[in-house]
């Protein structure tokens, strides 16, 4: 009985906190191949806060594009930078807040908890839908605004 | 009485009877041959100092009775000298004297009646010093040292009253001056009763005579019959009637002479009818060459008068009259001979002052071929510079000129006219013509004309000309002007073109274009009061009554400057085709004008103003163009540094079309202009009124957009604002019209196949064709919209504002009211790349019917599946963007949105759902399931469809709805009911595979969150920020 709440235990225990700077970098849809997110440095890029009733996130920002929607990273700045694409994004113990940025509306609020997050993988819930994404290697794209 | 008459009869014979025999004494026995002759001939030793001889000398009485004649048979004198044609200087078979003895003997005055020479032959010679060969006779005695040994003549004074020579030959030679003359058969008659009285008649065969190497006369017959007077006193020589024959030439002469120190003639020359080919034949060889090449025929006739002083360096004036009848002529460089040939004139020459020398020519004609021509004229300075003012009439049978033509040319017809002219000679060779005057009027009858492939014809014309221009259209054009008027023209080129003018004046006016002037105007002007017609290859054209001027002035040498040109063309009806191209146009009126800068003269300057009343035109089958009137008011200035046609030129332009009906090839649509009124230039378009059909739509546009040339250069943007009113618009085509060809940041993929940086490229659908957003415009539309067609949707009372700005199209608060609602919509469209489209808009719906809103936008079906449940009136606003693919296909990773719905007094519909629903949940149905209110705020990201919890009351029951679905059609909810039952059931899956179960409550019966968790209170929030935002962007009204 003890080893089996030891066993229930311990197998609901999950982590509480991760190291961000696994986050940065480009990372590959496991499910979707040309679906691609990139998390930016505070130093890549500008840095951001979001300030809820409730609480107010630190944010750095980032950008995912699917590449089967014949969208490219490129489309991503120019006159797309810091629109629909970007989110500002905080990791907060598990809880990974994405604000999806866009030209009508900002700061819509995604909250992902973290389930993995490795050097090569990433592996977010939210809704019950889990996302898994692998690292991958990719030439930066210069941050144009 | 009769006794002593008969006694006084009887003693005047005896006496008379007494001297004749004493004369016959005398001459018989006293002075007989023997006796005289020795006498003469010792006279002659002493007189005459050649060697001579003196035949037998006897004196006469009865032969010469009443005088005493001295004959003196043969007389022989000869003095040889070198170059003399002869030794002998004189040689007489007789020479008989007969003298008044009584005045010899009383007054030593030697009174010849006559002295005859027979048979003489003399020959005068002077040689190159000027000694002559008949100084041999001996000088008369030094009076101071007389001599009583000299001898002395008989007589002191001498006249001569009568004489005659008859020679076989007189010859006289100076070798000084160059003379030769000779005459063969010589009979002199010269009577002399008194000096007033004087008969000198001379004929001579085979004279000759030469002047300094010109023979100017040779084998001639001389006649001579000269009545004169003369003064000694006065040496004046007159003659009365007097005749001189030249062969068969006769002339009459008439006047006097007075030779003193200087020559005082009044002499009148008439000679009549005169062949004027023997006169030619006589002509001295000097004035023979001039004539040489001229062989003419004819009577001439001259009457001449010289009157005045010859001096050294006067002249007298001579006036004279000639007359030429029944002339022939022909010269070697013309190929005609001239027949009929008149000539009628008066001439007044004063060598002294030539300026003074004129002639009149009262007729002078001519006949050659088929033609005939005549003048008349006064010409003045006759000798200098000749001015003539002349008339000319011609009737020219054209072929006999055929020789002046062109090898390849040929020409029949005639010309019948005449003309006037005032003219220097000198201006006309030169052709100086500034001042002269030409007037000539022509008719032309039956031209035809061909040169190679070209021909013409003109039945009946007439040519008016006019130098100089007396009224000039132009002041420049003061030179000429050329006028036909002609009934009928046609012309034609084999394989070009044929024309056909009828009833047509061609007016021509010039500058003075034989000068070489720096400037060359001309002007000419075509009108016809019936058609012309043109014709060839492709072509054709039919112009009734046109009306078509030009002028034109132009610097010439200078190939940079532009000429200055003007035309103005009018028809009352035009129409025609060129191989494609195709028109008519009902009085057209075109005015054009070229000219150079006035900043520069190397920049043209175009204008024109062109209006016409109907016009249509087609090119191919695909475009046409027809218009009831059109007015253009236009004009350009050409750079050729412009890169685009409109900087090129440099257009303004004013522009008013009514009732026009256009068709054009790769534009789908047809356009109806009822009518259209702008103005154009590279600064600022101005549309100030314009009705417009395009497809289905209609519209009227007005507005101004400026900085066109700067914006075209990329040096600046393009500004405007427009107003848009239509009745109807069918957005959808208007938008497939507008469209640009490149995204606004889209590169050429042959640009991007050697850039380096990552660039996007045209690697997009190259089939899709999106609207593209222009670039660096910034234009403002408004408009005032009764009905429009946006996609499937039919708006009306569209009212808002349109721009394009900053490479987007913005569709800036506009309000319409469609069948369900009234709509308020900003939407915002921009196209980096063609086919990465940006769409974002906020959309209102006041006023809904809930299942109209569904109709309207099928996808908010999709997203708010559960609406389709109710019916009511709701309200709705939506805040979405996205972006598209070149189809306008949603990327849906790119969807992002935030939507509020809010319905009151609305009705649940039965359905399977709803009936699965209520079991579970234990509604009991009412017979209208009726909801108070109901407020929905949901957020799109990506696929998915988050919807916030609700709550929503119906009747007694409150429940409580929320989850999410994607825009795959799934969805997983999760329906609380918090009154008056506290249960829960989760509804997953899809429409056609639905699951419902029961579920743990997860809503708190007060609609307040269970666990106080930050999703939950930032849901909460958000909704709040949701409506709150949506609601602001509400124009209200």
């Amino acid at each position: 009985m003890a080893f089996a709440a030891i066993a229930i235990i311990f197998s609901s225990c999950e982590p509480t906190s991760f190291n961000e700077t696994y986050l940065y970098g480009y990372w590959q849809d496991d499910n979707n191949a040309d679906h691609y997110k990139r998390f930016l440095t505070s130093s890549e890029d500008d840095t951001a806060v979001v300030a809820l009733k409730s609480q107010t996130y630190n944010c750095t920002f980032g950008y995912d594009w699917d590449e089967s929607e014949q969208t490219e990273e490129d489309d991503l700045f120019g006159t797309g930078y810091h629109g629909i694409g970007w989110y500002k994004w905080n990791l907060s113990a598990s809880t990974l807040a994405l604000f999806e940025q866009g030209e009508k509306t900002k700061d819509l609020p995604y909250l992902y908890k973290v389930k993995k997050l490795t050097s090569k993988q990433l592996q977010i819930v939210r809704n019950n839908v889990t996302e898994t994404y692998t690292k991958v290697d990719r030439t930066p794209h210069p941050i144009t605004k | 009485m009769r006794r002593a008459l008969k006694i006084a009869g009887i003693c005047l014979g005896s006496l008379i009877g007494f001297l004749l025999l004493v004369e016959c004494i005398v001459c018989y026995v006293i002075l007989t041959p023997e006796r005289v002759t020795p006498v003469v001939n010792d006279v002659c030793n002493k007189v005459i100092t050649c060697e001579h001889e003196i035949g037998e000398v006897d004196l006469t009485f009865f032969s010469t009775f009443p005088r005493l004649g001295l004959r003196i048979h043969r007389i022989l004198l000869v003095n040889p000298m070198e170059g003399a044609q002869s030794d002998t200087i004189l040689a007489t078979d007789q020479v008989l004297l007969k003298a008044n003895l009584y005045e010899l003997f009383h007054r030593r005055y030697l009174d010849i009646d006559a002295l005859v020479l027979d048979s003489a032959i003399a020959n005068i010679y002077i040689n190159a010093v000027g000694e002559n060969n008949i100084s041999v006779f001996v000088s008369q005695p030094d009076t101071t040292t007389e001599e009583k040994s000299a001898f002395t003549l008989p007589f002191d004074s001498i006249r001569v009253t009568g004489g005659s020579i008859t020679a076989q030959c007189l010859t006289f030679v100076d070798d000084k001056d160059t003379i030769h003359a000779a005459m063969q058969d010589v009979d002199i008659d010269l009577a002399a009763a008194n000096w007033d009285n004087v008969q000198l008649d001379l004929a001579a065969n085979d004279v000759f005579f030469r002047l300094k190497k010109e023979t100017y006369a040779d084998h001639l017959q001389l006649g001579l019959n000269i009545p004169a007077s003369v003064n000694l006193n006065t040496m004046t020589f007159g003659l009365r009637h007097a005749q001189v024959s030249i062969n068969e030439f006769d002339i009459d002469l008439d006047g006097s002479a007075t030779i003193q120190d200087t020559i005082a003639l009044q002499l009148t020359a008439e000679l009549n009818k005169w062949d004027i080919a023997n006169v030619l034949a006589l002509l001295p060889p000097s004035i023979a060459s001039f004539t040489k090449d001229i062989q003419a025929q004819g009577l001439l006739s001259l009457k001449a008068t010289a009157d005045g002083m010859i001096t050294d360096s006067v002249m007298p004036l001579i006036d004279a009259t000639i007359r030429i009848d029944r002339g022939t002529a022909q010269y070697a460089a013309l190929p005609y001979t001239f027949t009929d040939v008149e000539l009628d004139a008066d001439a007044h020459i004063d060598l002294n002052d030539q300026a003074q020398t004129s002639a009149t020519i009262r007729k002078v004609c001519a006949t050659t071929l088929d033609s005939k021509v005549s003048a008349s004229a006064k010409i003045s300075n006759l000798l200098a510079d000749m001015r003539a003012r002349a008339q000319l009439y011609m009737d020219v049978n054209i072929p006999d000129f055929a020789s002046y033509f062109p090898e390849n040319m040929s020409s029949i017809g005639q010309i019948v006219g005449g003309c006037a002219l005032d003219a220097r000679l000198s201006d006309l060779t030169s052709l100086h013509l500034e001042k002269t005057q030409i007037e000539g009027k022509w008719k032309i009858k039956n031209l035809d004309w061909a040169m190679d492939s070209m021909q013409a014809q003109l039945p009946e014309g007439e040519l008016i000309l006019a130098i100089p221009n007396q009224q000039p259209s132009h002041k420049q054009t003061d030179w000429l002007n050329l006028q036909l008027h002609t009934s009928a023209l046609h012309f034609a080129q084999a394989g070009g073109i044929d024309a056909q003018l009828g009833n047509t004046q061609l007016h021509v006016e010039t500058d003075n274009i034989l000068q070489n002037m720096p400037h060359l105007c001309a002007y000419a002007e075509l009108t016809s009061s019936d058609k012309i017609e043109v014709s060839g290859d492709s072509l054709f054209a039919q112009a009734y009554t046109p009306a078509i001027t030009a002028f034109t002035e132009c610097t010439i040498g200078d190939s940079t400057a532009i000429p200055a040109f003007e035309t103005t063309i009018s028809f009352k009806d035009l129409q025609g085709y060129y191989t494609q191209y195709q028109g008519r146009l009902h009085n057209p009126r075109i005015v054009a004008k070229m000219n150079s800068s006035r900043r520069s003269k190397t920049t043209p300057v175009f204008s024109a103003d062109i209006s016409s009343d109907a016009i249509a035109a087609q090119v191919g089958e695909d475009t046409k163009v027809s218009t009831k009137h059109i007015a253009v008011n236009a004009k350009a200035i050409y750079f050729p540094q412009g890169d685009k046609f409109l900087l090129k030129w440099n257009p303004r332009l004013n522009f008013m079309l009514n009732d026009a009906e256009v068709d054009l090839p790769n534009f789908e649509q047809h356009i109806s202009i009822p009518q259209i009124l702008f103005s154009y230039n590279n600064r600022e378009f101005t549309i100030r009124e314009s009705l417009v059909k395009i497809g289905h739509s209609d519209f009227a546009l007005a507005g101004q957009i400026e900085n066109i040339g700067k914006w075209m250069q990329e040096k600046g943007k393009l500004f405007g604002e427009l107003t848009f009113t239509s009745n109807h618009t069918d957005v959808n085509e208007l938008m497939s019209l507008c469209s640009a060809d490149a995204g606004s940041e889209e590169k050429p993929l042959e640009e991007t196949v050697n850039s380096t940086s990552v660039n996007r490229t045209s690697s997009d659908s190259a089939q899709a064709e999106p609207f593209l957003v222009p670039q660096n415009v910034d234009l403002t539309l408004t408009t005032d919209i009764k009905e429009a067609v946006i996609f499937n949707t039919t708006a009306h009372n569209i009212g808002g504002k349109l721009y394009i700005k900053d490479g987007m199209l913005v569709l800036e608060e506009m309000g319409f009211v469609c069948d369900a609602a009234k709509l308020q919509l900003t939407a915002m469209y921009r196209t980096p790349r063609r086919n990465h489209i940006y769409l974002g808009f906020d959309y209102h719906m006041l006023d809904i019917k809930i299942d109209q809103l569904i109709s309207m936008i099928p996808q908010v079906d999709s997203m708010v599946p559960m609406l389709r449940s109710f019916k009511g009136d709701a309200e709705f606003h939506i805040a979405a963007e996205t972006f598209l693919t070149a189809e306008y296909k949603l990327k849906p990773s790119t969807l992002r949105g935030a939507c509020s719905i809010f319905g009151k007094d609305l009705v649940l519909l039965d359905s399977e759902t709803f009936d699965k629903i209520s079991k579970i949940l234990m509604f009991k149905k009412g017979s209208e399931n009726k909801v108070d209110s109901i407020s929905v705020e949901m957020t799109m990201y990506k696929k998915e469809i988050d919807l916030y919890p609700f709550c929503v009351s119906l009747g007694n029951y409150t429940a409580a709805l929320g989850g999410r679905h994607n825009l795959d059609m799934t969805f997983d909810y999760h329906i609380n009911l918090l009154r008056p039952l506290y249960i829960g059931v989760d509804v997953k899956g899809s429409l056609d595979d639905l699951s419902i179960k029961p579920a743990k409550c997860i809503y708190a019966q007060d609609f307040r969150p269970i666990i106080h968790n930050k999703v939950n209170t930032q849901n909460d929030e958000l909704r709040q920020i949701i409506r709150d935002s949506l609601r602001k962007n509400v124009k209200t009204e």
